[in-house]
This record gives C-alpha cells, structure tokens and sequence, in this order.
C-alpha cells in the first residue's frame, strides 16, 4: 500500500467523520475533502471533469439542478397548498381522515419531489389544520416525514441517494418505478396502519372544530392561474420525458434541464425567484463527494474492496441483499445517506457488474435500506431535521428521542417487510 | 439640540404585560412600539409594533404566504389564539422575534450622533440616561426627524 492511498483514505475517514458528526458545514468537508484528493495526487482534472467513473457525477447535479428549479417555481403557485386543504376538506375535518390524506399526498409529492422540499410544502398546512382541530400537531408531522422518506423511495428522482443509484447502476426512471413502487405502495398503507395505532389519542371528532378547518378557503392559495397552467403543463412534459427517456434516450438529467429551461421560459418570473430555491451548497457537496469517492476509485481502493466483497459474497446475492438492506438501513439512520450511498454504489456496481441479473436486486436492498433508514432517528434524513425545526418555530419541541421511539417502530416494521419483498420478488 | 431637549415620556410595559394588552395598546394609541422594563422599572428592551405583529401571526404562516389567503376573516380570530396566555417577556425572550436592547444615549448627544446611534442599533427608540429626572425619557425616531427638519427650516 502506498503513502498516496494511505493519505487518500486518511482524508476520505476523516472527512465522513466530519459530516457524521456535522461538526462543521458538510459542504465545506466534501469541498475541502476533495482539494485534499487533488493536492495529494489521488485525482486531477481530467477525472474530476471528464471521467464518468472517477469523476464528478454531472447527470446527478444537473439532474437535482433541473428539479430544484422546476420546483421552486412550481411552488410559487399554490398548487401544493390547494391539494392539502382541499383534501382536508374532503375528509370533512375527521383528524384520521385528513392524516391518511397528508400521508398519502406527502408520500405522492415525494416521490416526485426532492423529501425536504416536500416537507416545507406540507407542514405548515398541518400545523395550520392542526391548529383548527385544536390538536397537537406533532403527529401530523410525524406521520408526514415518514410517509416522505418512504415515498421518495419509490423513483429515481424520490431521494438523492436514488440518483446516484441510478446513475452509477445505469438504472432508469421505470425500471426504478417498477421494481420499488410496488412495495413503496405497500409500506404506506402499512405507514397509515401504524399511524392509527401510534397516534390513538389523536383523532377526537369535534364537530365545531371540523367546521372551522371547512372554512378553510383553499382556491385562495392559487394566486397566479397561468402561472400554475403553465407549470403544470411542462412538469407533464417532464414526467413524460424520464418515463420515455429509455425510448428517446434523452438521460434524465438532460429532460429536467430541458423542462427547467422551458419553464423558466414560459413563468417570466425575476431571477431571484426562479432560483431562489436552487440549493448551491447541496449541489457543491455532491461534487465534492464525487471527488473524494471518485479518488479512491482512481487508486483502486474501491476495486480492492470490492474483489473482498465479491469473495465474500460469492454467489448468494439474497445473502448479499439481506446485509446491505438491514445494514444500509442502521447505517443511514445514523449518519447522512447521501455519502454512504455514494461510497456504496461503486462498490455495489462491481458486484452487480460480474454477477450480472442475479446481482442486480443489491441496487434494490441499497435504495431501500438507505432511504428507509432515514426514519430511524431525528438525524437519519434531512427531511427530519427540516421537520423538527418547523415545529420548533411554531412552539412544538419534538425531543430526539420522541422522534426516534417512533422512528424505530415505522423503520423496523417498513425495512422488515422489504425482506421478504425482495425474496419473493427475486430469490424465491 | 441635544437629546435631552427632544426626550419625551413613552409607554413603558413590564415583562408581565399580556401580549393581548400590548397589542390593545399600540393599536389605541398609534404606538410605533413599547418600552419594556424589567421588574426595577427600569428599561430594558424595545418592541416594534412589527415586533408585536411577528409574534401574533403563527410561524407556519410566515413560512408559507400561500396560506394566509386561505383562512379568511376566521383567521384573525386564529391571532387572539396564538397571543392568548403570553407575555411581553415571552416576545422578548422569543428567538424568532428581533425584540432590541433599550439603545442608551447621554443627554447631551447631538441630532446627528443620535441618528446615526439609531440607525446602527437599527431602533425607533433611545432612552435618554438623565440622572435629572424621575421618570425614564425617550428619543423617538418621528421625534428626531422632526428636530432635524425644524434646524434645516431654521437655517435656509
């Protein structure tokens, strides 16, 4: 082993240590990380800009670049507050009607929109709903971020650590549709099961109370008509776009770019809020990332550990799956699952590379288990940090450990039945 | 002019003033804020009447203007709710809301080192360290500006 891949492994080491910890911006680790790489030999600028291998994953940021424009647009019209109250409405101001209703548009939106984007949409209209049912509204939180990190499971555009699967895997927006959306399907209605139980003591009827939530105006929320018209007719194009994209061979990235483009276009809006909710610092922190892990693939780190990995697992995949779909979930419960996917995904692609069909379901275990582990804990996925600081502003302090009693019953029961999931569905 | 020629007497609530009678307050004498003082009446802190609003209307609100469309005229009685049991010393004490440290300036202070006292501190209002009187007194920034016009008219 030499000096240059010891110190690479060093840097990588510490560097996870850092965002584990979040001692300092994560950012800041993979940017600094990555400079480490470069100043130590491990990488250069042929890799870093050119290599799809080694290099920065462009399909990924540009990819995230597109939907955060798009959606930050998208967002301006209205559209997502309608749905909430109008269905809310609909559930004629029951408090376990409209908690079905949350969870089941949460688990929608998510899946087409970036967890944490979804949960700022959705949870000040839970608090407000809340507030007209005089209930607490830490349930309706609750129940809405877990119905998030299990719905953004479902598509390759549901949760970053999905598109960096993607893109390393060369999975696309069907196959990725539907090998998880069936069982994502499951899992929340299994979500909205639990959820009566957890929450019994929440769902009192008053019929006055439910009055004041149909008072409740929500054709108000839609301020600009044309706006939410044209928005909804390109992210119809968009959708169209990644579900033929296998067909018109236009890469996902490519369709978001396009759409954000056209959308940009056609909304006529100030800079300021087209790409307000652009989020630099999270598209910065993956190239980094790519840098640091794309370094160690360059020096062969990650080969080495794959060969141990492919001795190890020889051919029981189904052995392989069950480690990686429990350990991803323990893990990414922990820490961030965006660097753990990022370190996993070469590695996983090795195996899959030399183990062909039989190996691809380790693609499905990885997803599965780093997007539902995020329920774990108060830390486990950012959606969940975004969440408890909504309802901290708003007087509702959800302690880590009230977050983590319930996380552990909706992550054990949620990551338990993809076992089975994916023995009937590949092994059996 | 000095501060102490333009101080004037403000309404000075206590920490345990409930926010429902502050805002009663403001809203009866077209107050740009109030004075809090501690339990030794002294003063200590300044709410703007933006500082009072912030606190009544809910976070979940600011967070998403799409919202306020929504609730209507059933809405402002939401805002009695959301004040109903607090305090001036729970506004104060709030992270989210911007209260400021009484701004201090000497007596003899001039317009300009007032203004520019002001502007710093990024307050409506100063108080006036006067060992002279009983009762606290006050620059306000309409009280200021008046003072500054009133010298340029003197001396066109």
């Amino acid at each position: 082993m030499t000096v240059q891949i010891v110190l690479a492994v060093a840097v990588f080491v510490a560097a996870y240590v850092f965002i584990a910890t979040e001692k300092l911006p994560r950012v800041l680790v993979a940017l600094g990380g990555a400079a480490a790489m470069v100043l130590i030999g491990a990488t250069d600028d042929a890799a870093i800009f050119f290599s799809e291998d080694t290099g920065i994953d462009w399909n990924v940021v540009f990819l995230l670049l597109g939907m955060m424009i798009i959606v930050g647009i998208l967002r301006q019209t209205g559209l997502f507050e309608y749905l909430a109250i109008g269905a809310s409405k609909l559930a004629k101001g029951r408090p376990f009607r409209i908690m079905v209703m949350l969870i089941v548009i949460t688990a929608v939106l998510s899946a087409f929109l970036d967890n944490v984007t979804t949960i700022l949409l959705v949870a000040p209209v839970s608090l407000l709903v809340a507030q007209r049912l005089g209930k607490s509204p830490v349930p309706f939180l609750l129940a809405e971020v877990f119905a998030s990190n299990i719905g953004g499971t479902a598509t390759l555009i549901g949760d970053p650590p999905n598109l960096i699967i993607g893109s390393r895997g060369d999975i696309g927006f069907n196959e990725f549709l539907t090998e998880l959306a069936p069982i994502i399907v499951v899992l929340i209605a299994v979500l909205v099961g639990l959820c009566r139980v957890l929450f019994r003591s929440t769902f009192s009827y008053d019929a006055e109370r439910a009055e004041r939530v149909m008072a409740l105006d929500e054709r108000e929320a839609i301020r600009d008509p044309g706006l939410l018209i044209r928005s909804l007719v390109v992210v119809g194009l968009v959708l169209v776009g990644f579900v033929t994209s296998t067909f018109t061979g236009l890469e996902p990235a490519l369709v978001a770019l396009l759409g954000a483009g056209l959308l940009v276009l056609l909304a006529r809006l100030e800079p300021k809020r087209v790409f307000g909710d652009v989020e630099w610092e999270t598209l910065l922190f993956f190239a980094g990332l790519f840098i640091m892990v794309g370094s160690l693939v360059n020096l062969g780190v990650i080969e080495a550990i794959g060969e141990a990995a492919k001795g190890a697992v020889g051919d029981d995949y189904f052995g392989a799956s069950t480690v990686l779909l429990f350990g991803s979930a323990l893990f990414s419960g922990i820490v961030d699952n965006i660097p753990f996917v990022a370190t996993l995904a070469p590695l996983t692609n090795d195996i899959v590379q030399s183990g062909g069909a039989d190996a691809r379901p380790l693609w499905w275990a990885l997803a599965l288990g780093a997007d539902l582990g995020g329920n774990l804990t108060a830390v486990g996925a950012s959606a969940n940090v975004v969440m408890i600081g909504i309802a901290k502003r708003n007087g509702h302090h959800i302690s880590f450990w009230e977050f983590t009693k319930y996380g552990i019953v909706v992550t054990a029961v949620t990551v338990g039945l993809c076992f089975p999931y994916l023995w009937l569905r590949y092994f059996s | 002019m000095h501060a102490s020629d333009i101080a004037v007497s403000l309404t000075v609530v206590d920490r345990s003033t409930p926010a429902l009678d502050a805002i009663r307050l403001i809203a009866e004498q077209d107050l740009i804020g109030l004075v809090v003082a501690e339990a030794d009446g002294h003063p200590s802190s300044v709410v703007s009447s933006v500082d009072l609003t912030r606190f009544m209307v809910p976070g979940y609100l600011l967070d998403d203007l799409s919202l306020t469309n929504t609730v209507g005229d059933t809405g402002v009685d939401d805002l009695a709710q959301t004040l109903d049991g607090r305090t001036i010393g729970d506004l104060v004490d709030d992270e989210t809301v911007a209260a400021r440290a009484v701004l201090v300036v000497p007596p003899g202070a001039g317009l300009v080192e007032i203004a520019a006292r002001m502007v710093d501190a990024r307050t409506q209002v100063a108080l006036v360290d006067d060992p002279a009187r009983d009762t606290p007194v006050f620059v306000t920034l309409p009280g200021l500006l008046d003072a500054v016009v009133e010298h340029w008219d003197a001396h066109r």
